[in-house]
């Protein structure tokens, strides 16, 4: 075996155990010694996803589809990039080039269901996540998106099941854990859905869903960080660029009744205005540092019960 | 020989500056408090000082700040001068001018907080930029209100 295969199956081991700086760091050893491997490029890419990194994301699929233009996981992990950046379309493009050259894919029908999601697309987004489970009934990955889809849609008690499945096998994958947590949570069993937040960050603490999940359970605890956690939430829920306009809109609005209150008769409107616009700005700013210090304090002092 | 391990694009590029990055929350701030000029001047050094991968589109975000507020102070003036506007709305057509200057900023912020990140993952150690941001707004934030600046200087630096 050559130096570049096995950072590459030591890449392929430490994903899949959700250790993903440890697999960005084999594949970037593999890339080392052998930077033109087109697979390599596309699995980097997608456990730079995993970490947010969706510049290098798309630019380390662009190179792996420059490589091996008809590769299927090149494209996958186009697709994958594009969802995470919002370009649904693109991603789209790249599936269906992907379902060509490989139509009978699990991972391909997985990532079409969470392009639907991301589309808001539940029903299809649930055909094709159904498919990806029976292309592929052993990989874990699949039941546990098609828990958080039937979550999603309401089903609690299938979700549940099909969650529980997943972790009777696979105790520490991430994604399940967190779809048991809400189920916990949505039970109103807010300690064991806390558990089940702390259990998954602390097998990735970057993970984004378990985060949502730990944040909604604190929400669920306090009113104030709660409030904080769903305008949060609202603001960063699609791309930066709206994230952006939405805040400048809010600040515009702000300055523009400034300026028009007065001329319309109303200049004692004004202070008040001012005020409530600075309890705001001190709120949106003291809230995110309390709501992390106070997750930070409940992971260090979690202990799992013994029957978790 | 072991290979050299592969670099990614979205790493900063470690340079002699890098022990004066600080988080690009401080050029925000002082962007905020102290003017356009000190917040754009900081953001530009913190860019370089990074070694962001997007330090070129960075740049170009300071020069469409500062160049967009000349020309639209000089849209608005000749908007008044020729009656297009009137006076009773010249207040918020200024409001463009703030518009354009906070939306660069954020998008400076957005751009470099990623790369910061990255600076901090791989162990850059950054430095407090809390009272060099307080400097500028109490001392340069007075200094420039003193200033006798030419108007459209003093739009672009305020």
């Amino acid at each position: 075996m050559s130096e570049h295969d096995h950072y590459y199956h030591l890449a392929e081991r430490y994903y899949a155990h959700g250790r993903i700086d440890a697999a960005i760091d084999a594949l970037l050893r593999s890339l080392g010694e052998d930077p033109d491997q087109s697979d390599a490029h596309a699995f980097l890419s997608l456990c730079l996803i995993k970490r947010q990194r969706l510049h290098a994301a798309e630019l380390e699929a662009a190179r792996a589809l420059e490589l091996e233009p008809e590769s299927p996981f090149a494209h996958l992990a186009a697709a994958v990039a594009a969802i995470a950046r919002r370009n649904l379309k693109q991603a789209q493009a790249h599936l269906d080039s992907a379902r060509e050259l490989q139509p009978d894919s699990a991972a391909i029908a997985d990532a079409y269901a969470r392009l639907y999601l991301a589309w808001g697309r539940d029903a299809q987004a649930l055909e094709e996540a159904r498919r990806a489970c029976e292309l592929d009934p052993d990989d874990p990955d699949y039941p546990a998106l098609l828990a958080s889809l039937e979550l999603r849609r309401g089903d609690r008690a299938r979700a549940e099941a099909l969650a529980r499945d997943v972790l009777r096998g696979h105790p520490e994958h991430v994604e399940a854990l967190c779809v048991l947590g809400h189920c916990e949570l949505a039970a109103g069993r807010t300690d064991s859905a806390r558990d089940h937040a702390a259990w998954a960050l602390q097998i990735d603490p970057m993970d984004g869903d378990a985060l949502t999940l730990m944040a909604a359970v604190k929400a669920r605890r306090s009113w104030a960080l709660g409030l904080w956690w769903r305008f949060q939430s609202f603001i960063s829920a699609g791309s930066r660029t709206r994230a952006v306009v939405l805040l400048i809109g809010m600040f515009l609005i702000y300055r523009i009744a400034l300026i028009a209150l007065p001329q319309n008769g109303l200049p004692q409107w004004t202070g008040p205005l001012s005020y409530a616009w600075l309890l705001f700005c001190a709120y949106t700013w003291i809230a995110p540092s309390l709501f992390w210090r106070s997750v930070k304090k409940e992971l260090e002092q979690v202990r799992l019960r013994p029957g978790f | 020989m072991a290979a050299l391990p592969y670099r990614l694009p979205d790493e900063p590029r470690p340079s002699g500056l890098s022990r004066y990055a600080v988080d690009p929350l401080w050029p925000l701030l002082t962007l905020m408090l102290a003017g356009g000029g000190f917040g754009l001047a900081w953001f530009a050094f913190n860019s370089a000082a990074l070694g962001s991968p997007t330090r070129g589109r960075e740049w170009a975000c300071v020069a469409l700040s500062v160049f967009g507020t000349v020309a639209l102070v000089f849209t608005i003036g000749v908007l008044l001068g020729s009656g297009w506007l009137r006076p009773e709305h010249q207040a918020y057509a200024f409001l463009s001018l703030l518009l354009l200057k906070v939306g660069v900023a954020y998008t400076l912020y957005l751009m470099q907080q990623r790369c910061f990140e990255i600076f901090e993952h791989y162990g850059g150690e950054p430095r407090n930029g809390m009272p060099l941001m307080i400097l500028l707004a109490v001392v340069g934030r007075g200094a420039l209100d003193m200033t006798g600046w030419p108007m459209m200087l003093r739009m672009v630096l305020q």
